[in-house]
């Protein structure tokens, strides 16, 4: 279990009190609630994106709350995807294997066995920008998991999709998560992507967790 | 104001998007061309040119009623929206809407855009300098003559401080006027008056064939320049010198900015930043070091970039950084260093807006007499020598002379825009 403890934060009128809040270290955690509770200044907070002081998040014994954005060592996969427009698919996967110095040879191995898994083969030399939303799915995915990272992170992740893309994205974190054996926490409102993916399933009422 | 209003009404009766762009583009040429062809173009179409405050006014409503334009156009389509035509289906009258509608709601724009212009009149330079008649019609001038004239730097300090003050008292004034953004834009036919789009041909067809007709005059008289040709040429390297200068050093600096940007104070900083008095900048960097040799060729771009820098920033530059803002912190949560975020994020996307500000600090360099006129004690570029024409009121040769300066403007402009083009290609590989 990682232990996520003291996540407090306010701003105007909107207040977020979690004293204590437990991720599985195996499997898919989702934190789930209607819109506008603050499941994505969670996942804001948790990547380190806003501040909150009093912080602590346990995992593996390190406190990631103390560490920096870069250190923290997440993958993340934001709701709008957030590719390099201007780079192709495989630049991106590659900007993101430079910025945690994967080797080379580890990273075409990673590459070439995930290109072939998630079908990405004919895609990977085109601009990110001209991808479907299929296709940058499955790139942002790859981006966020090649340098191993220590938990997969995705919000609203699938929301942009049509139904079939939704189910084929499902497939493919599934995929991604059982090879890498890498913990995910997914943020979500979708009953169907709590159905398919989650091994615990956290709700975010009013600023707290109200179930688990 | 009034002219800048009735033109952007004007622009609501052009249907076609690039008919509209077109106008658009022509309408702001006067502002974004160094002042340099305006004077030529009002000095040959006003004919005698009533120089002192008339004189300027006249210059200034040239140079800034596209801006105006523009600016209330898009304010206009962006803050009303629905409301108009929601006002046009209820068949309320014009007077009740300009009444009830229109100005309650754009009064902050209004009065932003005014406080915009009254800055930028306040504290030119460059028109007065020419415009004027040789008397100290703005604070500008009178800074630029206490020094030039009688070595008076404690008065002139003085005064600069006090222009600053007020400068700096509008634009606060201006920063708050700003309203509430729609987000709906929709058909605006309803406000569109023939009589604005007349306005704006009218306008334009005084600026272009008042210059037009100083060039044909000019041409009439080109053996006036046999005798000048050494000098000619020589100034015609140092016009493309100062521009390329200028245009790098503008390049390195806005990606300065990129690097820095990050920080909220230095953010925070370029936003509020006006640039200081023109003359007053100029004559502290004639204080330093020698002014001889390649020192003026040096200290001209470098008082150029920091006098313009805040207004190419404002102009698109910061939009640009923001527009990177989720692009930066996806690298950084990547785990991405700051110059890899640097080279690979931020410098292939920026170059092509950068070379066209820098393209852009190039042609304004090239058409700069001001500024060079305070730092170099002859001549140094074709502008110099056209604003020498133009005071001594040889307005035909200061009008073909100034095309020269034209031409090199846009060479160097289309220079930048085209090795940001190159760089941009050879990144991408």
């Amino acid at each position: 279990m990682s232990l996520v403890e003291n996540l407090v934060y306010e701003y105007e009128s909107f207040k977020l009190e979690i004293p204590i809040w437990k991720i599985l270290d195996q499997g898919i955690t989702v934190l789930s609630g209607d819109s506008g509770v603050g499941k994505t200044t969670i996942f804001r907070i948790l990547i380190g994106l806003e501040k909150c002081s009093r912080l602590k998040w346990t995992f593996d014994g390190i406190d990631l709350a103390k560490l920096s954005v870069p250190e923290k060592k997440l993958g993340v996969v934001f709701q709008s995807l957030e590719l390099f427009p201007h780079m192709t698919a495989r630049q991106n996967i590659l900007f993101a294997a430079e910025a945690r110095k994967v080797s080379e040879e580890r990273y075409e191995k990673k590459l070439k066995h995930w290109s072939e898994t998630l079908q990405m083969k004919k895609f990977l030399d085109q601009k990110a920008g001209t991808l479907s939303g299929g296709e940058k799915q499955r790139v942002a995915l790859v981006r966020a998991m090649i340098s191993e990272p220590r938990m997969l992170l995705l919000d609203e992740a699938f929301s942009s999709l049509d139904e079939k893309l939704r189910q084929e994205s499902r497939e493919a974190l599934k995929v991604l998560l059982k090879e890498e054996k890498i913990p995910a926490l997914l943020i979500t409102h979708d009953r169907q992507d709590i159905e398919a993916l989650a091994d615990k399933v956290s709700v975010l009422k009013e600023g707290r967790i109200v179930e688990e | 104001m009034i002219f800048g209003f009735f033109v952007a009404l004007g622009f609501f009766c052009i249907k076609k998007k690039w008919l509209r762009a077109t106008l658009e583009i022509l309408a702001l040429l006067p502002n974004f061309l160094p002042t340099l062809f305006t004077l030529v173009a009002i000095f040959n179409f006003v004919d005698p040119f009533p120089s002192g405050t008339f004189g300027i006014v006249i210059v200034h409503i040239f140079i800034y009623f596209g801006l105006v334009a523009v600016l209330l156009a898009n304010q206009i389509e962006s803050r009303l929206g629905g409301l108009v035509e929601q006002a046009w289906v209820d068949g309320i009258s014009r007077f009740q809407f300009y009444t009830k509608v229109f100005f309650p709601l754009m009064k902050k724009d209004l009065l932003g855009v005014f406080l915009f212009v009254l800055v930028m009149c306040f504290s030119s330079f460059s028109v007065p300098l020419v415009a004027g008649g040789g008397r100290g019609t703005t604070l500008e001038v009178l800074i630029y003559e206490k020094m030039r004239l009688s070595t008076d730097w404690g008065a002139a300090v003085f005064l600069s401080f006090i222009q600053t003050l007020i400068v700096f008292a509008i634009s606060l004034l201006a920063y708050r006027g700003r309203g509430q953004i729609a987000d709906r834009a929709v058909s605006f036919q309803w406000l569109r008056s023939r009589a604005g789009l007349l306005l704006l041909i009218c306008l334009l067809s005084a600026f272009v064939l008042g210059y037009a007709q100083g060039i044909v005059d000019g041409f009439l008289q080109m053996s006036f320049f046999y005798e000048l040709r050494f000098a000619l040429f020589k100034q015609f390297f140092g016009t493309i010198a100062l521009g390329l200068l200028t245009g790098l050093l503008t390049f390195v600096l806005l990606f300065c900015v990129v690097w820095a940007q990050p920080e909220a104070w230095f953010q925070n900083f370029l936003r509020s930043y006006f640039a200081p008095s023109t003359a007053l900048t100029g004559f502290a960097f004639l204080m330093i070091g020698p002014n001889e040799g390649v020192w003026p060729w040096l200290k001209i771009p470098i008082v150029i970039v920091l006098l313009s820098l805040t207004s190419l920033f404002r102009m698109s530059w910061e939009s640009s950084i923001q527009a990177l803002h989720s692009q930066r912190m996806m690298g950084q949560v990547l785990g991405a260093s700051r110059w890899q975020i640097f080279r690979q994020i931020e410098f292939p996307q920026l170059i092509g807006r950068a070379s066209f500000l820098a393209g852009l600090a190039a042609l304004w360099a090239s058409g700069d007499f001001a500024i060079s006129r305070i730092l170099a004690h002859k001549d140094l570029s074709l502008a110099m020598m056209t604003e020498t024409l133009l005071s001594s009121y040889r307005i035909s040769q200061a009008s073909i002379l100034s095309f020269f300066v034209f031409l090199v403007g846009v060479s160097l402009f289309l220079f930048f825009i085209g090795a940001g083009r190159v760089l941009s290609r050879k990144l991408s590989l």
